[in-house]
């Protein structure tokens, strides 16, 4: 390792640098060092689809090691969704087979005159004509280039959805696993870049101390493998184990976030999905003990993978939906299509609440079926119209604020800073929906999973309806997150590992001299830089809120009923645990402390 | 007489076969007392699978009417009317 890749699409040129160490020991590598490569080459302000933008694969110092999930990739961009900085994370192979090719990055830049693709292996680096592939889906693309190379490959492309610059595309690696939000697709079609191929690699990643990397290894696979969590809920259900779970707690939003129980879960949840029959392989990601991945067969014999917790939730719940079978098509379909299935599906969901209460009109449907609660009709018509922008689709495919903007309600979107929500309702959770408010990428679940805590009682129980004890717990959860998705691990291994763990793992593996304060540090360091990118890009402090209906309408039935989400007394406290101004930007004091000025 | 309606989910209910049951209890009961009635009415041990050297095991979740018996009085919680109660083993996230 040591090196990465510089790719000049305007210029079709490709230089090798050296991996900038200098940075790693503040940067840690993956989301850390990328986001701070484009804090410095990128102007904010600029259109995220012009050929100023940068697109960056970034590997973690632990990729390509046995680590447990060892084996993740991070794209960082500038959105075209939110606006701010994008950095999305994918599992999967594709992260250590680039990793094991000889490079931890590549940076994108400029944009090709016409469709390409950039093929990798241990002696050849080069771009290559994608003609034949353009147009294609990703199982379509993935196949075709898979069998030009005689041995395995593994690739990472877009679909159509990013070919046609939808905000909410999502790069698909190893068909199924998606660097799903905040439209980095998106980017990589408006560089006319259509897929990266990694094949032949044989490195392997240098480790500072074997034989006590190995001792951390062994420990922290037994912690998971020993854990209810993470060694018989996520393997045995998936994470579809939380449709029960949340919907009995009263926070599992329904129809577009209106009503916060699903009278049809049984028929969606994660045990249905096992007592139908659908699920016939569980299916691991790289150096994973976990396994949360479903391969799922439908009675008409159609196989792909999932639906994860997310994509079964939105829609299914969201839409209003309790076919199962409608549900798993429309998720493989996002795949496909190379969607975030999140927000595609929220999407629809928005797209319903508009037409049902008369905003979106019958003729603006082009003849295609209602746009109705419960319609799996709907979710499969949709779902392909805004992949190739046709009709009403064009307006989807900007995602749900953008239609409900075009409509003239925007208020209908349950979006922050234009992404889309997650499967857990802010008003039954209060944490979570903090986390979502302050996200540095909008609205999202994995930047600091306040569910742990709040629902699972994992490291410890806090009371969902707490708002005093969830600033604090925010901002951990958000810094050692920045830590895992740097070090290139899942942050489903938090569930069995804790801090000191994560900490054994990175010196061992890298050589860092830090204790646990130091590497905290790296992550708020993180924190800070990326919130910096979206100010200087134009995203004021006042975007870190919650869609009106959750702030002011309180839930209307269920053991949640009557709960609003109470950023009002959450926000102020946050910015003061962070040091930051009462109008939430890094003081210049704090800017200089973590050196990122 | 107190009538519980028992919901029983993820690994639990697969094991079982079946996700829902109901008992009847003539006095007040705290947890540990309906998960034995429960045990011996399903024929499967649900101590055995929640708990370990008498806690709760981290990520098992009962509620008692939605509301978490961890911000009740955790085990000691006492049902003393009608009341649903789910039941969930170590589940995990999305």
């Amino acid at each position: 390792m040591g090196k990465m890749l510089r790719v000049d699409l305007s210029n079709q040129t490709i230089k090798t640098e050296e991996f900038p160490r200098n940075l790693a020991n503040k940067y840690l590598g993956g989301r850390g060092l990328a986001s701070k490569i484009l804090f410095d080459e990128v102007d904010p302000t600029i259109d995220a689809f012009s050929p100023e933008n940068k697109l960056i694969f970034a590997t973690g110092p632990l990729t390509l090691t046995n680590a447990p999930t060892g084996g993740r990739y991070m794209v960082i961009t500038k959105s075209p969704l939110t606006g701010g900085i994008a950095s999305s994370n994918s599992g999967g192979y594709f992260g250590a087979k680039f990793k094991a090719t000889g490079y931890d990055m590549i940076i994108f830049e400029g944009k090709a005159e016409k469709p390409c693709y950039l093929f990798i292996n241990d002696t050849t680096v080069e771009l290559r004509d994608a003609a034949h592939i353009w147009g294609k889906t990703v199982p379509e693309t993935t196949d075709i280039l898979e069998a030009e190379v005689e041995v395995k490959s593994n690739v990472a492309c877009i679909g159509p959805a990013g070919e046609k610059l939808s905000r909410i595309a999502s790069i698909m690696n190893d068909r199924h696993r998606a660097a799903g939000r905040s439209g980095v697709g998106a980017v990589m079609g408006s560089k006319n870049l259509k897929a990266v191929m990694v094949s032949s690699g044989r490195l392997k990643t240098p480790l500072d101390d074997p034989e006590a990397f190995k001792a951390a290894v062994k420990a922290n696979i037994k912690n998971i493998r020993e854990n209810g969590v993470t060694g018989e809920g996520l393997p045995k259900l998936g994470t579809k184990v939380l449709d029960n779970i949340i919907n009995e707690l009263g926070g599992y939003p329904a129809r577009n976030f209106q009503q916060s129980q699903f009278e049809g879960v049984a028929e969606i949840s994660g045990e249905a999905l096992v007592e139908k029959g659908y699920l016939t392989k569980n299916v691991a990601c790289y150096a994973c003990p976990i396994a949360c991945g479903r391969k799922v067969t439908l009675p008409d014999g159609v196989v792909g993978e999932g639906p994860e917790y997310e994509v079964g939730w939105v829609y299914g719940a969201s839409c209003g939906v309790n076919d199962l079978n409608a549900i798993v098509r429309a998720g493989f379909m996002c795949n496909d299509f190379g969607f975030d299935a999140i927000s595609a599906g929220a999407t629809i969901a928005t797209a319903i609440e508009l037409y049902e209460k008369g905003y979106i009109k019958k003729e603006d449907l082009d003849n295609g079926p209602e746009l109705k609660y419960g319609s799996s009709e709907s979710i499969l018509y949709y779902t392909r119209k805004m992949a190739y922008r046709e009709g009403i689709g064009d307006k989807m495919a900007e995602g749900a604020y953008r239609l409900a903007e075009a409509f003239g309600h925007p208020e209908i979107a349950m979006t922050v800073k234009k992404q889309a929500l997650p499967a857990y309702d802010p008003r039954a959770v209060q944490g979570q929906g903090l986390a979502y408010a302050t996200n540095n990428r909008g609205a999202d679940h994995t930047r600091a999973y306040l569910i742990s805590p709040e629902v699972l009682g994992i490291p410890e129980k806090l009371d969902p309806q707490d708002n005093e004890s969830k600033p604090v717990w925010v901002k951990i959860f958000q810094e050692l997150t920045a830590i895992i998705d740097s070090a290139g691990l899942c942050i489903f291994t938090s569930f069995a590992m804790q801090a000191p763990d994560y900490l054994a793992l990175i010196k061992n593996a890298t050589g860092f001299d830090w204790n646990e304060e130091e590497m905290m540090k790296t992550g708020e360091r993180i924190w800070n830089l990326e919130r910096e990118f979206n100010l200087r890009a134009g995203i004021d402090p006042s975007e870190d809120t919650l869609p009106k209906r959750l702030l002011e309408e309180p839930i209307v039935d269920g053991p949640m009923k009557g709960n609003v989400a109470r950023l009002d007394t959450m926000l102020p406290q946050y910015y003061k645990e962070r040091g930051w101004t009462a109008d939430g930007r890094p003081t210049e004091e704090k800017l200089k402390e973590l050196e990122i000025i | 007489m107190i009538k519980l309606h028992i919901k029983l989910f993820a690994t639990i209910r697969l094991d079982i076969g079946f996700g829902e049951t109901h008992i009847e209890s003539p006095k007040a009961i705290d947890i540990i007392e309906m998960l034995t009635i429960v045990s011996a009415k399903i024929n499967f041990d649900l101590i055995d699978k929640l708990l370990e050297n008498g806690k709760m095991i981290p990520g098992v979740i009962i509620l008692v009417d939605g509301k978490n018996i961890y911000h009740l009085s955790n085990l000691e919680t006492v049902i003393d009317k009608d009341s649903t109660i789910a039941i969930f083993p170590a589940a995990a996230g999305g």
